[in-house]
């Protein structure tokens, strides 16, 4: 298994403004799986391509176990990447297509035989080998691209969007399947995607990579309950923000002052909170707001309320939201738990 | 919603294909089946008096044909092999991207536009004995007259028809597999790459495969145009054995109108062995 190390990546796709990675570094400890998370367009797949050796950077360094691999083409390295569409060699059966690489490593024909039969076996295929690729469904190709890249036993897996061409109900299962062999082969793993609820379930670690560079990286709860910036609190959802001052584990704002959670940053800055958090009722951290508007959006309701020329946003179940009507004063309580502040903005 | 089950062809044209099909299929059953039934027709003798197998009797007996056959096989087969060779080692150098290669596209597809006479009078005039490329041999003392210059037309391996149908059918097989490459794009490769494969082992193993089927049927059109087409063989090629459709001109202008239905039989054996290789290439490729 292999730790993967990426050092201040740079890379500009020719004609284009932005750098699709910029500065971007990232470890991946041995045996962990790391979810990159990010919207289209922020360069997750282009570093999955440079990890892999099929397109070089234009600065920087991709380490795996601390040595460069900056010089070894695709075939040589220790990493095997599963595209997004699987591409699966459509003119090769399955069992073929499964044991391509060990072709590729001139393995003995009966040694492929036997492993191909263990992989397809891992990913509930076993009886899929002589198939072609067309006669197999969106989520069996996707589990034979897995099985397909599993076989090689490599030291460093690459997922890019494994999910994103499967229906709701495949992709929780395939999501199942990923991370329990991912848990048996212990295979160093990064798994890209622009979903976060499949980053959070997927990563040990999800690091989430924003205009070609990594914002935040930590445990899923982490990065949606205290946002390292404005940008990442943003991508999670985020809207409400209050300016104001952080000291001795208290926030001084337009509202007041509000308990804070121990450890939050201390100094000018500004205060988030989901909007999902927000209760209805006395406590600590209560406050009084004037309803604007409330919009049904299915199992919740999004309620905008004002206070001191303040807005915030709160999303309720229905029964938490029977009391907000627009033009009425609500009480409501910012959990100090829930509360964070985002120093310097 | 009963909206919503309307189907594709119901979009496209209502009511049955072969209906929405009928005025195009019309126009090709009279201008190419109607050319090729009284073409059969008249390989029978019909308008001459009555039905017969003479002119095949005669036609396929005669050795004449069989060596013209064998010849027009050999430029066809020739032809066909090298361009696809040639073409495809073109297509894969020019979908890499480099600096200039828009112009190195245009210069290598240009002569598409030049029509096969011009062509052909072109490769006489490089290659003939009395030639360009004789001329600029005489010229350096390599050789002392045109005889010393080695036969490159009207010659018995037919290399002057070879070298025209190659120079001006690389190009479209290029071009057709560049357009595929396009389609199939970068990623197949990529992944074979991944998993393990040097650049040479992924192009063999994976982008050959995927281009198989359009370096087929583009090899067919070379090949059918080549075995059938008579301007070029005319223009460059010897006149003992002639290829296969000059045969069939010459005794189509034979001032003597009896050789008409053998100008007959020869076209439409010339049509017949080309469909019959096609249709062998298309099965083989499944």
């Amino acid at each position: 298994m292999t730790r993967l190390t990426l050092d201040t990546l740079d890379l500009r796709h020719p004609g284009t403004e932005r750098p699709a990675l910029d500065a971007l570094s990232l470890d991946v400890a041995d045996g962990e799986m790391v979810a990159l998370l990010g919207p289209s367009g922020c360069g997750k797949t282009t570093a999955l391509r440079v990890i892999a050796g099929l397109i070089a950077p234009d600065a920087g360094e991709v380490r795996f176990d601390g040595v460069s691999v900056g010089h070894l083409p695709p075939e040589r390295r220790e990493a095997v990447l599963v595209f997004q569409s699987g591409q699966l060699f459509a003119h090769m059966d399955v069992a073929s297509n499964v044991g391509f690489g060990l072709r590729m490593q001139r393995r003995p024909k009966r040694e492929i035989a036997a492993r191909v039969a263990e992989a397809l076996a891992q990913v509930q295929l076993a009886d899929l080998g002589h198939r072609s690729p067309h006669e197999l469904s969106g989520g069996q190709r996707q589990r034979v691209a897995l099985a397909r890249a599993l076989v090689l036993k490599p030291g460093l897996l690459l997922l890019d969007e494994p999910l994103s061409s499967l229906d709701a109900h495949l992709r929780t299962e395939m999501r199942a399947l990923i991370r329990r062999l991912q848990r048996e082969t212990g295979i160093t793993t990064l798994v890209v995607t622009h979903d976060q609820e499949e980053a959070a379930v997927l990563g040990d670690r999800v690091a989430l990579m924003l205009g070609g560079r990594i914002h935040q990286i930590g445990a899923g709860a982490e990065l949606w309950n205290r946002p390292a910036d404005l940008e990442v609190a943003r991508f999670f959802g985020g809207c409400n923000f209050i300016p104001g001052r952080s000291a001795n584990g208290a926030f001084d704002c337009a509202l007041g002052r509000l308990a804070l959670p121990r450890a939050a940053p201390a100094g000018e800055g500004c205060l988030t909170l989901r909007p999902e958090a927000i209760e209805p009722g006395e406590g600590e951290n209560a406050v009084t707001l004037r309803v604007i508007e409330t919009r049904f959006e299915g199992l919740l309701t999004r309620i905008t309320a004002e206070a001191a020329g303040l807005r915030l946003e709160a999303l309720m179940r229905a029964g938490a939201a029977r009391g907000a009507v627009p033009g009425q004063d609500v009480r409501w309580r910012l959990p100090r738990e829930a509360l964070w502040v985002l120093p310097g903005v | 919603m009963a909206g919503s089950r309307t189907s594709a062809t119901e979009v496209i044209g209502r009511g049955h294909p072969w209906l929405s099909l009928a005025p195009a299929l019309g126009v090709i059953a009279v201008l190419f089946g109607g050319g090729l039934v009284l073409g059969l027709a008249g390989s029978f003798g019909m308008g001459r008096g009555g039905w017969t197998f003479e002119p095949w009797l005669a036609v396929l007996s005669e050795g004449r044909v069989w060596r013209a056959l064998g010849l027009s096989l050999w430029i066809a087969f020739a032809s066909t092999a090298l361009a696809c060779g040639l073409g495809l080692g073109a297509a894969l150098l020019l979908r890499r991207r480099f600096p200039g290669q828009g112009l190195a596209r245009l210069l290598f597809q240009i002569n598409l536009t030049i029509p096969h006479a011009v062509g052909a009078l072109g490769i006489l005039w490089l290659l003939s004995q009395s030639g360009f490329l004789a001329r600029l041999a005489g010229g350096a003392g390599l050789i002392d007259g045109p005889a010393g210059f080695p036969a490159l037309t009207q010659d018995r391996h037919a290399i002057g028809i070879i070298a025209h149908y190659v120079w001006k059918e690389v190009p479209f097989i290029g071009l057709i597999l560049l357009a595929n490459m396009q389609s199939i794009g970068d990623d197949p490769e990529a992944a074979a790459r991944s998993l393990g494969a040097s650049p040479f082992a992924a192009m063999r193993l994976v982008l050959l495969p995927l281009l198989r089927p359009a370096l087929i049927r583009a090899g067919a059109i070379v090949f059918a145009f080549s075995f059938g087409a008579w301007e070029v063989p005319v223009l460059l090629g010897q006149s003992a054995p002639p290829a296969l459709p000059v045969l069939a001109w010459q005794r189509f202008t034979d001032p003597d109108l009896a050789a008409r239905p053998e100008a007959m039989a020869i076209a439409m054996l010339i049509a017949l062995v080309s469909a019959l290789l096609i249709r062998a290439a298309f099965a083989g490729r499944s």
